[in-house]
């Protein structure tokens, strides 16, 4: 029987390991405390020119929501800095209220901002021409609860003037590929289950095959087959060369699917970088070896300390995003106040 | 309308006008040229598409049928005075079942549909797809405009069905009375018209533009209007506070020297036989019946009213309250004017000299067509410091030229001018003059439509009925037709043929004289029409539909316009609101006139100044609200109802007043709604 063991060594005594992230060299972006979602100029994600190479590149983004007499309300995102290369998988994250929604809002010119620019596709974000290469997934599926599955999609094709020959081609393809049966894309979309109408609402998201696609809790309303469905399907837009832009709470789910995160709090953003980079515990260190006999288990520590093990790997253990973004938010949460309470 | 803008030349509507039109230019081709450029008409035609899908499962197309049901269950109780009145009230009801049921789906989907769109969040993923905003905007209305456009369709054919179907009874009713051989004269002549024409028969009716009731008509003097002790002579005067002002005189106000009034009138003695030759044996005692007849002479009361017909100078103000006597042709008389009644008049701007005859024996004739300050019917001299000071003011240029506004007039009935038949006194002429107009004869005849209100007699009278002559004057060579003698029913068409010879230089008067004794009409300038061809009743529903639309369209247009911006509770009230805004102030036209503020003033009492500052101020007021009416939809525009109901054609003249309006409102409104959708925050 081939035993596996793994030993944690930490070099500073801390039960709670406190996130240090990678240093700036590498691929993460960390934006400093002082002015926190800063432009980082024409490197920003390795690209020399972000507005228009990168899928995204927000500069100094913010939106202030006013009342009726145009007094200030909520600061819902504050100067986001922000670039997601063409062909990544990006997650957003963040808790209620954190300025995810507001962000995606900004980028489809859903809401305007207040200050700061947003690229997509290297147009203005809100242009109703770049609309053409991109998909949307909104939480919930807004569609016309009065249309059936196939009347919709048709709706949708015909406002990216699709040909009718070529929707009558692509319709079925796409409901084949969402798990939309026969019978279901007959149906009223009133009469759809939550998960039914989020496979409809992925289809209008496709039906122009989209450069970019934005998901918006893809997977709320899904059963685990579904989201597991969901969730190849991502990867497989990536590896059509997509953009997809992800926003979910299932952290499992972005942790599974993305290249990289954010983490937005109080509409600043939080931390940036690698999802496999920002999972690492880099104050602690993960010795991993193969092939020990109950014999030398308990020499371990002896056999450890003389450096003796064969085949022994040394690395830094990886946390989850989850405990990640616990971790986040409760550093963030200096005053005891609700993780969620308005700012 | 006094001039307000005199010193750009533009009256507020053509300001408006010119600032709606910069607006709609630069936020179509300069702010939305993008938008403009790539305007999809597949896009367009998918959203038009779903706002139908979704009236459609709303129900709102089965409302047509529910008004259907209305309109026959309505029909059952409808009184109706012959056959074609129950024709014209079925009509009504359809017309106005279907203008209804347009009017609130219009008004229901456009204040609804984006609201809802936003509240559901269905407009993210329509916003979000490379659909402009001018196309969203468009894409609704055209989907609003199909709704209606099928609703209008629905009842349409709805009212042309049923139509048919209630004729053929009704057709078979005039045969079963034209049997009858105690049928009267006025009924057998009307019931074997309808037989002939149908009663769907649709005509193009032309009405006189002039139309006065004279007193009296002389051919040897075509051009003099003669008016008896049961007309009025109203004579159209504009005035400014400078021109009452004595010249000559530091720090005059109007009327600080009064003014003389100038009257150039012929009396003309119609009666000998009640002529009183001599003087009553004691010339300072007054007969209490007719004390104006003492010297038996023509005699006239001048009065001052405003533009609403309400007196504006109290009698006394005027020659002492005294009568003045007309003598003959050259008869130029003087009255004096006080300084307060000028005072009055320098706050109106705009008032009618009113002449009444007194004396029943004599006819007052006036001579519009001098228009030289010597001949002049009637003027006011304004007294000055010096002979080159003194100002002569003329009535307006128009009241010469034979315009309705001003000219002889009968006395005020409950349905029009009166025009009496002979009796006690003299009975008068109903002159309706034609220019113009060419009708096409059939067999030679030119058909006449007559119709009056009796006021008094006529159908009460069973065994008298109320008769009149009627005739055609050819003004181009002065030949008259032969009278033809009619009956006349109250409010019921009376048809008359005369000869198309007296018609062929499109310039003639129908003269209708009464000859019933004690007989009054309520008479209108709508009352004499000439049947200028025939006319399809398809092509008038059509056209009536037509203008329905038009109408549900502004309404979506209004309907959107106040969705852009506010919850559709709110946008419903201010589209109702804005639909009916200028019906409403014309409902309360009468004290929104400039007169009213003097009218006020003068009750009040107090120096000129105060009254200045008051008649102004309530001026002020007024002429504000009327040019924010003037800036709201007329929707009297579409009106057409009364027309088909008469089943006189809708002249195309209405067809392009709709759309003037609906391009002159809709395209700013919608303007306006794109500019507004463009700016939007469409996610709450």
């Amino acid at each position: 029987m081939q035993m596996s063991l793994s030993l944690h060594l930490e070099r500073k005594s801390n039960k709670n390991p406190k996130f240090e992230g990678p240093s700036m060299a590498t691929a993460v972006e960390q934006p400093s405390a002082a002015s926190p979602g800063r432009f980082m100029g024409p490197t920003d994600a390795g690209l020399t020119n972000p507005a228009v190479e990168a899928a995204v590149h927000t500069r100094g983004l913010s939106k202030l929501y006013t009342d009726f007499w145009g007094r200030p309300k909520v600061r819902a995102l504050e100067s986001l800095d922000l670039t997601i290369r063409r062909g990544e998988v990006f997650g957003l994250l963040g808790p209620n209220g954190s300025g995810k929604s507001t962000t995606i809002k900004l980028l489809l010119g859903l809401i305007f901002p207040t200050a700061g620019q947003a690229y997509v596709l290297g147009e203005r974000a809100g242009s109703v021409t770049i609309n053409q290469k991109i998909g949307f997934l909104p939480e919930e599926s807004y569609l016309y609860r009065f249309l059936n599955g196939e009347e919709t999609l048709h709706f949708y094709g015909r406002l990216f003037k699709i040909p009718r020959r070529e929707l009558k081609k692509r319709v079925p393809e796409l409901l084949d590929t969402v798990g939309l049966d026969e019978k279901a894309r007959k149906r009223k979309l009133r009469e759809y289950s939550k998960g039914m109408a989020r496979r409809i609402g992925l289809a209008q998201a496709l039906i122009n095959d989209p450069e970019l696609v934005l998901l918006d809790e893809p997977t709320t309303g899904l059963d685990p087959i579904g989201t597991r469905e969901m969730k190849d399907l991502i990867v497989s837009l990536k590896n059509q060369g997509k953009t997809v832009i992800l926003c979910s709470h299932l952290l499992a789910d972005v942790q599974d699917v993305c290249d990289r995160i954010t983490i937005l709090f109080r509409g600043k953003m939080q931390t940036l970088g690698d999802v496999k980079d920002l999972c690492q515990v880099k104050d602690v260190t993960q010795i991993e070896a193969t092939g020990l006999g109950p014999l030398q288990l308990a020499e371990l520590r002896a056999f450890v300390d003389k450096l003796g093990a064969k085949n022994a790997a040394i690395t830094h253990p990886t946390t989850t995003l989850e405990e990640l973004f616990v971790r986040v938010v409760r550093d963030n949460t200096q005053d005891g106040s609700s993780y969620t309470s308005s700012h | 309308m006094p001039n307000d803008s005199a010193t750009t030349g533009l009256s507020p509507q053509q300001i408006g006008l010119i600032v709606a039109g910069v607006f709609v230019l630069v936020s179509l081709f300069v702010y939305g040229i993008g938008d403009l450029m790539r305007l999809s008409i597949g896009r367009i035609a998918a959203i038009s598409s779903v706002v139908f899908r979704d009236s459609i499962r709303k129900r709102i197309l089965w409302l047509a049928p529910l008004a259907m049901f209305g309109v026959v269950l309505v029909s059952q109780y409808q009184r109706s005075v012959d056959e074609a009145d129950s024709i014209r009230q079925t009509v009504k009801f359809c017309l106005f079942a279907s203008g209804f049921l347009v009017t609130v789906a219009a008004v229901l989907l456009s204040c609804t549909n984006l609201s809802r769109d936003i509240e559901t969040k269905v407009i993210f993923t329509v916003v979000t797809k490379p659909t402009s905003r001018l196309e969203i905007a468009l894409g609704k209305l055209v989907g609003f405009a199909r709704v209606t456009g099928t609703l209008l369709i629905m009842m349409g054919l709805f009212t042309l069905l049923y139509l048919g179907y209630r004729t053929i009874p009704l057709q078979r009713g005039i045969e079963a009375k034209l049997a009858d051989p105690t049928l009267s004269d006025f009924n057998r002549q009307w019931l074997e018209h309808q037989r002939k024409e149908g009663l769907l028969a649709t005509r193009v009716i032309r009405n006189a533009p002039d139309f006065q009731i004279l007193g009296l008509i002389d051919p040897a003097k075509p051009t003099v209007r003669y008016m008896s002790n049961q007309q009025q002579l109203w004579m159209p005067f504009e005035v400014t506070p400078e021109l009452l002002t004595p010249a000559g005189i530091e720090n005059a106000s109007p009327g600080d020297a009064g003014a003389v009034i100038a009257v150039r009138l012929e009396g003309r003695r119609i009666s000998e036989t009640e002529f009183v030759p001599t003087l009553p044996d004691n010339p300072f005692l007054v007969d209490p019946v007719d004390f104006t007849n003492r010297f038996g002479r023509a005699n006239v009361f001048v009065n001052i009213f405003d533009e609403n017909g309400s007196s504006l100078i109290a009698a006394p103000q005027i020659n002492g309250g005294r009568s003045i006597f007309v003598r003959d042709v050259d008869s130029l008389e003087y009255l004096e004017l006080d300084p307060a009644a000028v005072q009055v008049l320098a706050q109106v701007k705009r008032f009618y000299l009113v002449l009444s005859g007194v004396n029943p024996n004599f006819a007052i004739g006036v001579h519009p067509q001098d228009t030289t300050a010597q001949t002049a019917p009637a003027k006011i001299i304004i007294p000055a410091a010096t002979q080159e000071g003194v100002r002569w003011i003329m009535p307006r240029t128009d009241f010469f030229s034979g315009q309705p506004d001003g000219g002889v007039r009968g006395g005020d009935g409950r349905f029009g001018q009166q025009l009496n038949g002979p009796g006690e006194q003299l009975a008068g002429f109903g002159r309706y003059r034609f220019s113009g107009v060419k009708p096409n004869p059939v067999d030679g005849q030119v058909p006449l439509e007559i119709r009056f209100a009796v006021e008094r007699g006529g159908d009460e009278d069973q065994d008298t009925g109320t008769e009149a002559l009627v005739k055609v004057v050819d003004r181009s060579t002065g030949r008259e037709s032969p009278d033809q003698r009619v009956a006349l029913e109250s409010f019921r068409t009376t048809f008359v043929t005369a000869p198309a010879e007296y018609f062929a230089s499109g310039d003639f008067d129908v003269i209708v004289e009464v000859i019933s004794a004690d007989r009054v009409l309520g008479a209108t300038s709508l009352s004499v029409g000439v049947v200028e061809s025939r006319y399809g009743f398809i092509l008038n529903l059509f056209y009536s539909m037509l203008t329905q639309w038009m109408l549900a369209i502004l309404v979506s247009i209004i309907g959107f316009f106040c969705s852009t911006r506010l919850s559709w509770p709110i946008a419903i009230m201010l589209t109702l609101a804005l639909i009916t805004g200028r019906w409403a102030v014309n409902q309360v036209r009468d004290s929104l006139q400039p007169g009213i503020g003097a009218q006020v003033a003068q009750s009040l009492g107090g120096d000129y100044r105060e009254m200045r500052v008051i008649a102004n101020t309530f001026d002020g007021l007024a002429r504000l609200l009327n040019i924010v009416a003037d800036f709201l939809p007329d929707i009297d525009a579409f009106s057409t109802v009364e027309r088909i109901e008469r089943m006189v054609a809708i002249p195309m003249s209405t067809l392009t007043g709709a759309g003037l309006v609906l391009l002159i409102f809709g395209v700013p409104l919608f303007a306006a709604s794109y500019v507004l959708l463009r700016n939007k925050e469409v996610a709450p």
